[in-house]
């Protein structure tokens, strides 16, 4: 599903450099975690893979089914199947949330040569998953989350991941700012989306949330690079012992 | 008496005789329209290096024919009548009679200013050019007293209390020279209610001014759509006398248009008075979109909010110039004032001004500018979302914009405004 080798990547204004080779294999229908500490290059990895602009890849690449998506757009990356859950979803007032949601829908259909949605179609679809999200038609109405509180942030998230039904999904510390029940109706979201032809990169800080959403294979990045990958007792080790403990195994 | 300030008043003069000026048939506005040729000649002309006029020129105003001629025929400037509004229309800044819904009933009349009756309307003869000319003691408005003097066409219209009707007038272009001077009266009587929308800039070259008298507990919604990527020089002001717990709530929305010089006066002159300005403005190519604003606070509690958002693109200029003025019996007022301009492109421009004068000491008055571009971080959300950029880049324009909107009382008609703006920017922004 998504190929990610030896990926080198520098901020473009500070010349900086943060993803120093990272390399990752996902297959479909895997788990995957990322765990590491602040300033490791997690978020940056997301951005990449997603296509934001800031940032120059100086070598590696990374390809989803095979199609090499380093040169694309962002919109054409959705249009294959990628997806960023983010972590700070931003506000977006005077347009609707139905209004994006379609919008966005449909704009990746086209760009795939699909058939669009109609209003009618549309709607029974967004009623669906709306209510397995608790999201209730208040919500949908409202601008992109404007005034909504940070739980309702993450589940209009899951929501529009849901709706978009992207083959690759990854969830940048999807869990911040989160309390418990929260992030559980955001986990069950989640894991009501799992399946064989879909994968997850599930970035987060901390094990609680892979209480909830277990991983297949957890890696642990630090400065840049992938330093141990290993399964859901590693996610354990880390919540014990801290990644000061850690080192790199090549 | 520099070279300069000759011509001003030589200028003036000349302009004054031109336009004939106390001739019109309306006798009892007759000795307004003398006092204001008389204050346009003391003023003399406005011209580029009045701080007034800043940042746009005036010049195109003050020219005796018009300069910028129109081809209005392509033009489309559909009309929809509606059964629940009262409609006029505006044909080159003439008022069409036969089109128009002239009516007078037990809470509403609606006259022409060239009506014969409406010469011996007595609330005309006392409101017309008063608003004006008290203005004119804080800023020189030689424009407006020129536009009082000579005023050919305008509608008086009187609210009572009883039925909020909604008043539609409709400005239509046909003729290339057409040159628009339009004065209007509105007075709405002690608790009545009118909702008060106008549409389009029909002429190739417009004054138009209105004058309102809000008396005790009345409320006037005010709605003004400039058009669609129209091509007039227009010179649009407003008024405002404002009684106790009177409230006026304005919205603008200009798409497109080649020059509008937007001025408010609005003089708050009752306790608890309140009142709304806003505006929602998109420019491109060498769009020039100026709000120029004067509220003054002259009693004590009274509330004023000015909100403008410009979107400017191509070579577009947006001005804002706004100013409070609070008078030392004003105590308790509030004011507040925002304006905000995203620039699309390195190439256009925002100037603004924002000015608070304020001799009360127990005042809440705040005013902000800000100038930015798209933001990346919310671009970028759109666009992983499969959004287009061109499209993301709409929706932003929109969101930036809506803050204007939300100014909108009437919940239907802010949406039926974010419906104009959704279909102008479907296009995309190439």
């Amino acid at each position: 599903m998504l190929e990610v080798k030896n990926l080198c990547v520098r901020l473009e204004e500070e010349k900086k450099e943060i993803l120093k080779g990272v390399n990752l294999s996902i297959k479909s229908g895997e788990v995957h975690a990322i765990m590491g500490p602040n300033g490791s290059g997690k978020s940056t990895m997301s951005y990449v893979l997603s296509g934001k602009p800031g940032y120059e890849v100086t070598a590696g690449e990374v390809k989803l089914d095979g199609t090499d998506v380093l040169d694309l757009e962002p919109e054409e990356r959705a249009a294959l199947g990628l997806f960023l859950a983010f972590q700070y979803p931003i506000e977006i007032p005077g347009v609707g949330n139905m209004t994006f949601l379609r919008t966005a829908l449909n704009s990746q259909k086209k760009l795939r040569n699909e058939k669009e949605l109609n209003a009618a179609e549309f709607l029974k679809l967004v009623r669906e998953h709306a209510k397995l999200l608790n999201i209730d038609s208040d919500m949908l109405k409202r601008p992109v989350n404007v005034g909504f509180s940070g739980g309702e942030k993450k589940r209009n998230e899951i929501l529009q991941m849901a709706m978009l039904e992207p083959k690759m999904c990854i969830l940048d510390e999807t869990d911040s700012g989160l309390d418990v029940d929260a992030m559980k109706l955001v986990a069950k979201g989640v894991n009501s989306l799992r399946n064989e032809n879909r994968s997850f990169l599930v970035i987060t800080h901390y094990q609680r949330l892979l209480d909830h959403i277990s991983p297949d294979i957890v890696h642990i990045m630090s400065d840049g690079k992938i330093i141990q990958s290993g399964g859901p007792e590693l996610a354990l080790e880390v919540e014990n012992n801290g990644y000061a403990n850690l080192k790199e195994i090549s | 008496m520099t070279q300069n300030s000759k011509q001003r008043f030589l200028a003036a003069d000349e302009l004054l005789s031109f336009r004939n000026h106390h001739t019109h048939r309306n006798k009892n506005t007759k000795k307004a329209r003398i006092n204001a040729g008389k204050r346009f000649l003391k003023s003399g002309i406005p011209m580029s290096k009045d701080e007034y006029w800043k940042f746009s020129s005036p010049t195109r105003f003050t020219s005796k024919e018009v300069q910028n001629q129109l081809s209005f025929s392509e033009l489309n400037q559909e009309v929809i009548k509606s059964d629940d509004e009262i409609n006029i229309f505006f044909v080159d800044g003439i008022l069409d009679e036969n089109l128009s819904d002239l009516q007078v009933n037990e809470n509403l009349e609606i006259f022409s200013m060239s009506n014969k009756k409406a010469s011996e309307l007595l609330w005309v003869q006392e409101l017309y050019g008063e608003v004006e000319a008290a203005s004119q003691k804080r800023t020189k408005r030689a424009l407006s007293a020129f536009n009082t003097a000579c005023a050919e066409h305008g509608l008086f219209v009187r609210a009572k209390k009883g039925g909020k009707h909604k008043l539609v007038v409709n400005y239509i272009g046909k003729q290339s020279d057409s040159d628009s001077l339009i004065h209007h009266l509105i007075k709405l009587e002690h608790e009545s209610d009118l909702v008060l929308i106008e549409k389009g800039e029909g002429a190739s070259r417009l004054n138009r001014l209105i004058e309102i008298e809000l008396l005790p507990r009345s409320v006037l919604d005010h709605i003004r759509f400039f058009g669609k990527d129209l091509l007039a020089e227009a010179f649009s002001q407003v008024f405002v006398r404002q009684s106790s717990e009177s409230h006026y709530r304005e919205f603008t929305l200009a798409l497109n248009n080649n020059f509008i010089r937007n001025e408010f006066y609005v003089s708050l002159e009752g306790e608890n008075a309140k009142t709304s300005l806003a505006g929602a403005s998109l420019g491109n190519s060498d769009n020039v979109q100026d709000d120029t604003i004067y509220i003054a606070h002259l009693m004590p509690t009274c509330e004023s909010r000015q909100v403008f958002k410009k979107v400017l693109r191509e070579n577009a200029t947006g001005i804002f110039q706004g100013k409070i003025f609070v008078s030392s019996e004003a105590q308790k007022t509030d004011g507040y004032q925002i304006s905000k301009g995203l620039l699309i492109g390195d190439k256009s421009k925002f100037l603004t001004k924002p000015e608070l004068e304020i001799y009360a000491d127990d005042v809440i008055c705040s005013h902000g500018s800000t100038c930015g571009a798209i933001d990346d971080e919310s671009l970028f959300y759109l666009t992983s979302r499969g959004v287009s950029k061109n499209e993301a880049v709409g929706m932003l324009i929109l969101a930036f914009l809506d803050e204007a909107v939300q100014e909108i009382e009437d919940k239907e008609m802010a949406e039926k405004i974010r419906e104009i703006l959704r279909l102008d920017l479907e296009g995309g922004l190439e």
